[in-house]
């Protein structure tokens, strides 16, 4: 059994990631903030013999089925993130439901349809935020990740989400 | 005396706002859809609903995006100078994220309206008539009409729809008027389907502790008109309905007077 990291993203222009962005600099007056990127981080467990297979079927699911990303107008990366895209300062914050979705009928519906070994099924969203210049940790939670007012946090909604800096 | 004048806020993916203004029409007041972006105009009104719908297409979370805009903060100005403000479903989700309730004049965010569970497994969206009832219903202009014995079918219509309260939020909702999904009795059953979402101790919805906001996820104006009311709901309801319509086509429903109330305050 083997757990495999995808990260998916939309090819083009990202309206959740646009709008956040627009929230954060002009409604929140967050000027530091440069560029924001949003990946879907999938979490696989596939019931496989070695590390090489499970990620075959892994590519095998997402390339020819529309089951958990469309291939038309998503790109994905197995494993590890791609390189931030500007030499910015870039951080990097998972947030994850605290109750999260299992996908059972997905699950369900990859074996009924393709007999592919998926056994489990995670998601969570990872926000890439490029900043023009370092920022304390402190400060960047409370002002972009931990909603607890109009004016601060948006990313993550501590009452039912948790986020942690990759 | 000049009617209360009402503001529906349209926002980008608001879908509730016709039906929403009629329901004010039909209630004696004057309502107006204006378009979130025209602070000018808003600041005229005497009171404002934040209609169902998805905002921004629901970006990042429902509610997120919109709760940031400048309007957000005219309307805490609004409810802070006492002003009666409403949100339904999206526009609860909204106020939510905002800070409007359940606290009045410090505007920290205290509720969140996370996605619908069952039997703690998110379920998707959701679309069912339900049964509500009323918590402290002197707390809020917008329940004062109605009674603790009152037991009222409302439609909802939503994918977030959980109350998840921070702990000082649970140690103070003594403080507002509360509205909760039950059973066609009047119980309060924390199972589905009595509880269709998950919701914590079945709040459906909940007023700021000055009593002039209310965040509500189910739609009354779905259930203004008795003829919106479905026959199949229950006999004692199906009864109602073929009584009131013989008076009128337009008869007077069971939550109309929540937007009455918005003249009252």
């Amino acid at each position: 059994m083997f757990t495999l990291s995808v990260f998916s993203y939309l090819n083009n222009t990202d309206l959740h990631a646009l709008s956040a962005f627009e929230a954060l600099t002009h409604s929140m007056n967050l000027s530091y903030v440069k560029r924001l990127k949003r990946y879907t981080h999938w979490k696989f467990t596939v019931d496989a013999p070695s590390v090489s297979e499970a990620k075959t079927i892994v590519e095998t699911l997402l390339k020819t089925t529309y089951f958990v990303i469309n291939i038309n107008k998503e790109s994905f990366v197995l494993e590890r993130l791609p390189a931030p895209e500007s030499d910015d300062t870039t951080y990097r914050y998972e947030v994850s439901q605290k109750n999260p979705d299992s996908f059972p009928d997905t699950i369900a519906s990859i074996h009924q349809k393709t007999g592919l070994p998926v056994v489990g099924l995670a998601k969570s969203i990872v926000w890439e935020i490029q900043v023009n210049a370092p920022q304390e940790k402190a400060k960047l939670e409370t002002d972009l990740i931990f909603t607890s007012s109009v004016k601060q946090g948006l990313l993550c909604h501590p009452l039912y989400e948790t986020a942690q800096q990759l | 005396m000049s009617k209360a004048r009402i503001a529906v806020i349209q926002f980008p993916g608001s879908n509730c706002e016709y039906e929403t203004v009629e329901a004010v029409k039909a209630s004696g007041l004057e309502g107006s859809i204006v378009r979130w972006n025209d602070l000018t105009a808003l600041e005229t009104f005497d009171g404002f609903i934040v209609p169902g719908g998805f905002s921004f297409q629901d970006r990042v979370r429902a509610g997120a995006i919109a709760a940031k805009l400048p309007v957000m903060e005219l309307l805490q100005k609004k409810s802070d100078q006492g002003k009666p403000v409403l949100g339904i479903c999206n526009g609860c989700q909204i106020l939510s994220e905002a800070g409007l309730i359940p606290k009045s004049n410090d505007h920290t965010i205290e509720v969140a309206l996370a996605y619908n569970t069952k039997d703690h497994e998110p379920v998707g969206f959701i679309c069912d008539w339900t049964y509500v009832r009323f918590n402290n219903p002197q707390k809020s202009l917008f329940t004062k009409a109605f009674t603790t014995t009152d037991i009222l079918p409302i439609p909802i219509n939503h994918g977030e729809g959980r109350f998840i309260l921070s702990e000082a939020a649970k140690t103070n909702l003594d403080a507002s008027s509360m509205i909760q999904f039950c059973d066609d009795k009047g119980q309060i059953k924390a199972e589905f389907p009595t509880n269709p979402n998950g919701t914590t101790l079945n709040i459906a919805g909940l007023s700021n502790s000055k009593g002039n906001v209310l965040a509500l996820m189910p739609h009354p104006e779905r259930a203004s008109f008795m003829k919106q009311i479905p026959y199949s709901i229950s006999p004692h309801w199906a009864q109602e309905k073929r009584q009131s319509l013989q008076n009128s086509p337009h008869a007077e429903g069971p939550w109309l007077k929540l937007f009455k109330a918005m003249g009252t305050y």
